[in-house]
C-alpha cells in the first residue's frame, strides 16, 4: 500500500490488539476517515471489523461530493435571523443605557438583575465599549461600567449564547475593571481582578485576539509596576498574536505601547522607531483617538531625542487630528506637547503660554497629577531662565492647588521639597527633573517615596 | 474584510465564499454534514457577538470551526478509548514492548 494508507501489518497487529491504546486509535481513526482501507477490514477478518464497530459505534465517515451545500445554506438561514436580532439589541442598547444612566448606580445593578429588558447581550457590549472609552479619564466610573456589563452578561442565556462565548466577555470585563483600578491606582485589587479575568479566559473560546487583548491591558500594569522585561515580554507576546490573526491595527496598538515603555527606559530612538513602524499600521478610521496618540507621542519623542524642528512640523497634523476627535483632555495633551516642544526651539514664551494653559485645564478637568507634571515643566523653564520670583509664586500655589487633588501624599512631599529648595534659592533644574522622574514612577504606586 | 461583515447578511456572503474551505476542514476532522451544523452555527454566533470590533471576521470564524471540530474529535477519542478500556481484549502494553516479544522469538 502507499504511505497514505495502512500496511496490512499494521492492520494486523492493531486487529490483534498489539498496539498501544494511542496507536490503536491512531489506527482507527484512519480507518474513520478512509473508507478504502475500511474496505479491506474484512480481508484481515472479523475481529478487525468488530474492533472497529466497537470504536466508532459502527459509524463510518462516507460523505458525499456536495453533501456539505446544505450546511452553509442551512447556516445562513438561520443566522440572518440571529444577525438581525443582534443588530436590534445594538440599536436598542443606547436607549437602555440612557435609562440606566438617569438612575442612581445601585439602581442600575437593580434594574439590571430584576427586568429582562436590560439583559442583553447589545447592552453588554456597550457598556464595554463605553467604559474603555472613559477610562483613562474617569477611570472610577469607567468601573462601575464594566461591573454592570458584568451584571448583564451573568444573566444572559448560557443556552443562547453559550458557555465560552460568556466565558470571553466576562474575563474582558474583569480585564477592563482591573484596568480602571491600575488607572485609580489601587494596584493590590488589579491583581486579583487579573487573576479572575485569567480565570474566565482559560474556559473562553481560546480565540488568540481575546488573549492577546488581555495581555495588552496586563503589559500596561507590568509598566506602571517598573517590570519592563516582562512588560516588553507580555506586549511581544500580543503583537505575535495579533500577527498570527492579521490584525495590523491592533499590532500598532501594541506597538505604540512598546514605544512608551522604550521611552520609560530612556530607549528613546527605539521607541521613535516602533511608533514609525505603529505608523503603517493604525487604522485612523478605526481608531482615531490611537492614530493621535501616536503621532503626539512621536512629536514629543521626537523633541527629547533632540529634533525640535521635525517635532514642530508634525505638529500641525496632530492638531488636525485632535480637532478631529474633540476630546478635550487630548487637545490639552497637545498642547502640553507644543509647550515641551516650543521650549526645546528656545521660544520660551510660547513655550509658558501654552504650559500655563496645559496646567490650567487638568486642574480644571480635575486631573490633579498631569497638572503638578505640567507645573514641574513651567518650574523647570522658570529656573533655567532665571525667574526665579516666578518659579516661588508657583511652587507656592502648587502645594496650594495639589493639596486638595489627586496627589497623593508621597507626591505632595517631592513637592513640598521643591518648594523649599525654591525658597532657600537652592533649587536646581536637575532637582526639578529628579521630582518629575519620581512623579511619573510613582503615579500608579503611591507607596513610592521620594529619594533626593 | 470589514467588522460589518459580522452583520447578518455580509456573513452569509462570507460563508459563501468560505464553503470550500470550510468542507475541507470538516472532512479532515471526520465531522458530518449533520455534526457541521450546530458547530458552524456556534462559530458564526461567535463572530457576530465578539466581531464587531475586530476585521478579521474569516480567520476567526475559520479558527472557531476548527475548534468545534477539535471539540468533537477529541469526544470521538474519548469515547473510542473508553471502549478499548472496557474490551476485555484490550492491550495496556506500549507498542515497544510488542515489538520486543516478536523480536525474542524464534524464527
Amino acid at each position: 500500500m502507499s504511505e497514505d494508507h495502512l500496511e496490512d501489518e499494521t492492520l494486523s497487529r492493531w486487529a490483534a490488539r498489539k498496539l498501544s491504546s494511542e496507536e490503536t486509535f491512531e489506527v482507527g481513526w484512519h480507518l474513520f476517515l478512509c473508507a478504502p482501507c475500511r474496505a479491506r477490514l474484512p480481508e484481515i477478518g472479523p475481529e478487525a471489523e468488530a474492533l472497529y464497530d466497537k470504536m466508532f459505534a459502527g459509524h463510518r465517515f462516507t460523505v458525499p461530493p456536495g453533501a456539505y451545500d446544505g450546511v452553509t445554506r442551512a447556516v445562513a438561514e438561520k443566522l440572518r435571523r440571529t444577525g438581525l436580532a443582534i443588530e436590534r439589541e445594538r440599536s436598542t442598547a443606547p436607549t437602555l443605557w440612557a435609562e440606566l444612566e438617569g438612575q442612581p448606580p445601585g439602581r442600575r445593578a437593580l434594574l439590571v438583575e430584576n427586568s429582562s429588558r436590560f439583559q442583553t447581550y447589545g447592552l453588554a457590549e456597550l457598556l464595554l465599549t463605553e467604559c474603555r472609552r472613559i477610562w483613562s479619564e474617569d477611570p472610577a466610573r469607567a468601573e462601575e461600567l464594566a461591573e454592570l456589563a458584568l451584571a448583564v452578561t451573568y444573566r444572559l442565556d448560557r443556552r443562547i449564547h453559550g458557555p465560552a462565548l460568556l466565558n470571553d466577555i466576562k474575563a474582558e470585563a474583569w480585564a477592563y475593571i482591573a484596568n480602571c483600578r491600575r488607572i485609580r491606582s489601587d494596584l493590590r485589587s488589579v491583581s486579583e481582578a487579573f487573576e479572575i479575568a485569567d480565570e474566565f479566559h482559560a474556559r473562553g473560546t481560546g480565540d488568540p485576539n481575546e488573549e492577546a487583548s488581555l495581555l495588552g491591558l496586563k503589559a500596561s500594569y507590568l509598566r506602571d509596576q517598573r517590570r519592563f522585561e516582562d512588560a516588553v515580554a507580555t506586549i511581544d507576546r500580543a503583537i505575535e498574536l495579533y500577527r498570527e490573526t492579521g490584525d495590523e491595527h491592533q499590532q500598532g496598538r501594541m506597538l505604540i505601547k512598546k514605544a512608551m515603555m522604550c521611552r520609560d527606559m530612556n530607549h528613546l530612538e527605539e521607541a521613535i522607531a516602533l511608533l514609525q513602524q505603529a505608523a503603517s499600521r493604525i487604522d485612523g478610521e478605526r481608531e482615531p483617538r490611537v492614530l493621535l496618540c501616536l503621532k503626539n507621542n512621536l512629536a514629543l519623542y521626537l523633541g527629547e531625542a533632540g529634533n525640535p524642528l521635525e517635532a514642530r512640523k508634525m505638529l500641525r497634523e496632530v492638531r488636525r487630528l485632535a480637532v478631529q476627535t474633540g476630546m478635550p483632555i487630548e487637545r490639552l495633551r497637545l498642547l502640553w506637547t507644543e509647550g515641551l516642544i516650543s521650549r526645546r526651539l528656545r521660544q520660551d514664551s510660547v513655550a509658558e503660554a501654552a504650559l500655563k494653559r496645559t496646567m490650567d485645564g487638568f486642574l480644571e478637568a480635575g486631573i490633579g497629577y498631569d497638572a503638578a507634571l505640567v507645573a514641574l515643566d513651567l518650574a523647570e523653564l522658570y529656573l533655567e531662565t532665571e525667574r526665579y520670583g516666578e518659579a516661588r509664586d508657583l511652587a507656592a500655589r502648587m502645594i496650594r492647588v495639589f493639596a486638595s487633588r489627586d496627589v497623593h501624599r508621597e507626591a505632595l512631599a517631592a513637592l513640598a521639597i521643591l518648594q523649599q529648595s525654591i525658597e532657600r534659592d537652592a533649587a536646581t533644574v536637575a532637582l526639578v527633573q529628579q521630582i518629575a522622574r519620581y512623579l511619573q514612577r510613582a503615579r500608579r504606586n503611591p507607596a513610592l517615596r521620594f529619594e533626593p | 474584510m470589514t467588522p460589518g461583515d459580522a452583520r447578518g447578511g455580509d456573513l452569509a456572503e462570507v460563508l459563501r465564499r468560505l464553503g470550500s474551505r470550510l468542507e475541507a476542514l470538516f472532512r479532515r476532522f471526520g465531522v458530518s454534514p449533520e455534526e457541521a451544523v450546530p458547530i458552524l452555527d456556534e462559530a458564526v454566533l461567535e463572530v457576530q457577538l465578539r466581531c464587531s470590533r475586530q476585521p478579521d471576521v474569516e480567520g476567526r470564524l475559520l479558527r472557531a470551526v476548527e475548534r468545534g471540530c477539535a471539540a468533537l474529535l477529541a469526544e470521538r477519542r474519548r469515547k473510542a478509548l473508553a471502549a478499548l478500556a472496557e474490551s476485555p481484549e484490550t492491550s495496556e502494553t506500549t507498542g515497544e514492548e510488542d515489538r520486543e516479544d516478536h523480536e525474542r522469538r524464534p524464527p
